[in-house]
């Protein structure tokens, strides 16, 4: 989330900054070339990727990792233990855990990709109109991000989500749709402080004013010139952030208030599975899908961090 | 200073008055009747229903309307839920159990946040720097409501050192709680101390302060550490809404009777108003703790004043 401070001020040399394509003229040692150098000789890097990969694959194809059906149900199954043939045992409906906690994978990393790239195409493109533009355009947005801003992201998703609450048997996609919503509107002011400050520090450059001098248009400048430089702080903090937005839509359905049964998620099966009685009973019903929650937070949280250590030039 | 304070009050009431309205404008305005889905799984009966129309005033306009609402706020209505209660009071029935947990896992966070973040800093790619870092990261990806259900299932079923749940809220059953509400705080405070720790102790003043023969435990704890702790004491400041609302989490998992825990009650018997008026005082509260720690953080850091 925010904490992770990146830090924009650092002074960067012309050299550093990465020049789009149509330069032939840059040379092999460009920042994200440099970036990818260092990402690839550590360990963490590609611990990180295995962990993305493995969950994207289970969200796009959960066949690749089960034959059972996660909607199949066997009430005298019931909270039965880890057995052969059910490796994670059975829930609280008598469901295969091992075959929802696959399936679950998909509402989350659907749910965080969606919130990331709503939050980048809102925060940025606005952060890079008011960065960009200034004046009164630069005041009136940043005073509008900081009322969304002041309001924290799960007690904001509350309210949202309990004032446009679901029916029971609203479709998957609607809820899936309204979750994005409530965490996009809420966290898009983080990268649009980010963009707007990067690209501040981007627009007194001598290139950028050689584009205007030379007569290229805004659009132009801002997305050959200004938005290649500006957009490295915005894709580490948003791959951070990822692993935070599964984090609240778990929590956001752990309370209750997020995805519906019978949508298929680690929140609801962790909410399910910890009553006292039955973290006492049938602990597996808990372990198994916290474990993979954990797990994909992990995983793009250690993304991020591996990406900023290697763009950040103060450790080089 | 005086000037500082009196521009960070300004700069306040924008976002106040915004925020309120937003929320505002969600509840009572965007869908359908405001009155409906306000009492349980039932329809209203018609009796509360115009109860409620008249207490919202929702047959004014909206800007009148909301200057009503907000009139009332001022004077600390939130409203009366549907089985008559007033938040308010319901709310203040609850703080205190509320205020305690978020008292202790602040001492957590900064007991033991700080603590490893000094010992990881000033020992610099050694062992326990490896272990504070890699914990820390693990500690990360662990959301609040993983952690509380397995400190239950361990500490408080297997080996029994603590009391599962804490329905009497006391200062000795909130412990563990307080613990787990910390736990995601304390791992970016260690971080942020170690970073800030590692950078200062690089620095020209340190270094002279060691030149002039001052000893290594006094250059780092009057020095290095004095000025690492600045932007760690403004983070903790910030740190208050996350706990809030991880408060909600814990407090649903241990069964303690506080705000948090009247709010997940709140959403499961569809009582908008008690939701809507809790969730409202904890964003209230969060901006009012922000702006204190602003203001702290210009005493701290006369810097920040002057620009």
């Amino acid at each position: 989330m925010t904490e992770f401070h990146i830090d924009t001020r650092d002074e960067k040399n012309v050299d550093d900054i990465p020049v789009e394509a149509t330069d032939s003229a840059e040379g092999p040692a460009s920042l994200w070339s440099d970036a990818w150098r260092i990402m690839r000789s550590r360990p963490l890097f590609w611990f990180s990727a295995v962990l993305i990969v493995l969950f994207v694959l289970m969200a796009v194809i959960p066949q690749l990792f089960t034959s059972a059906d996660p909607g199949y149900c066997d009430l005298s199954l019931a909270r039965l233990p880890p057995e052969r043939g059910a490796w994670f045992g059975y829930d609280l409906q008598g469901c295969d855990v091992y075959s929802r906690t696959i399936y679950g994978a998909r509402s989350s990393i659907l749910v965080g990709t969606l919130t990331m790239l709503a939050t980048v195409i809102i925060g940025g493109a606005l952060g890079i109109i008011a960065g960009y533009t200034g004046g009164w355009v630069d005041a009136l947005l940043s005073r509008i991000a900081d009322v969304f801003f002041a309001i924290p992201l799960l007690l904001g998703g509350i309210i949202i989500m309990y004032t446009f609450r679901s029916p029971p048997g609203a479709a998957y996609s609607l809820i899936v749709g309204k979750v994005v919503f409530a965490m996009a509107i809420l966290y898009w002011p983080n990268i649009f402080r980010l963009m707007r400050s990067s690209v501040l520090q981007v627009k007194p450059n001598e290139y950028v004013q050689a584009a205007r001098a030379l007569g290229a248009s805004p659009a132009r400048i801002i997305l050959s010139h200004v938005l290649p430089n500006a957009v490295a702080p915005v894709i580490v903090v948003a791959t951070i952030d990822l692993g935070a937005f599964i984090t609240t839509e778990a929590a956001l359905s752990f309370l209750g208030i997020g995805l519906q049964p019978p949508a298929i998620s680690w929140g609801i099966a962790i909410s399910e599975a910890s009553g006292l009685g039955y973290i006492a009973a049938a602990p597996h019903m808990l372990l198994f899908p916290s474990l993979f929650l954990s797990l994909a937070v992990l995983g793009f949280i250690m993304l991020g961090e591996v990406v900023r250590d290697a763009m950040d030039p103060k450790l080089r | 200073m005086g000037k500082y304070i009196i521009r960070r009050l300004l700069q306040m009431i924008p976002v106040l008055i915004g925020t309120s309205f937003l929320i505002f404008t969600m509840v009572f305005v965007l869908p359908g009747d405001p009155a409906e889905g306000r009492c349980g799984e039932r329809p209203c009966p018609p009796a509360y229903v115009a109860k409620f129309r008249a207490e919202y005033n929702l047959d004014e306009p909206l800007l009148v309307r909301y200057v009503l609402y907000l009139g009332k706020l001022l004077k600390g209505d939130l409203g009366t839920n549907f089985y008559g209660n007033r938040v308010v009071d319901e709310l203040a029935l609850r703080y205190p159990t509320t205020l305690k947990l978020t008292f202790i896992a602040i001492m957590v966070v900064i007991l033991v946040g700080i603590t490893s973040g000094v010992l990881a800093g000033i020992r610099k790619g050694r062992f326990i720097d490896n272990l504070v870092t890699v914990s820390t990261l693990v500690l990360i990806s662990i959301p609040v409501f993983v952690l509380g259900g397995g400190a239950q299932m361990l500490f408080g079923l297997k080996l029994g050192w603590f009391p599962v749940t804490a329905t009497q809220g006391t200062w000795y059953q909130l412990l563990m709680p307080g613990f787990v509400l910390g736990a995601l705080s304390v791992a970016y405070v260690a971080r942020l101390t170690r970073t800030n720790l590692v950078e200062n102790l690089r620095s020209d003043y340190v270094r002279t302060a060691k030149s002039k023969g001052m000893s290594q435990g006094r250059a780092v704890g009057v020095h290095a550490l004095r000025n690492s702790l600045i932007p760690v004491v403004t983070y903790i400041g910030a740190s208050v809404g996350a706990l809030m609302g991880g408060a909600i989490i814990t407090e649903r998992i241990f069964n303690i009777n506080g705000v948090g825990f009247f709010i997940w009650r709140s959403i499961n018997q569809r009582d908008g108003v008690s939701v809507v008026g809790a969730v409202l005082v904890l964003v209230l509260v969060y901006l009012v703790v922000n702006l204190l720690v602003d203001l702290l953080y210009g005493v701290l850091d006369p810097r920040i004043t002057n620009d």
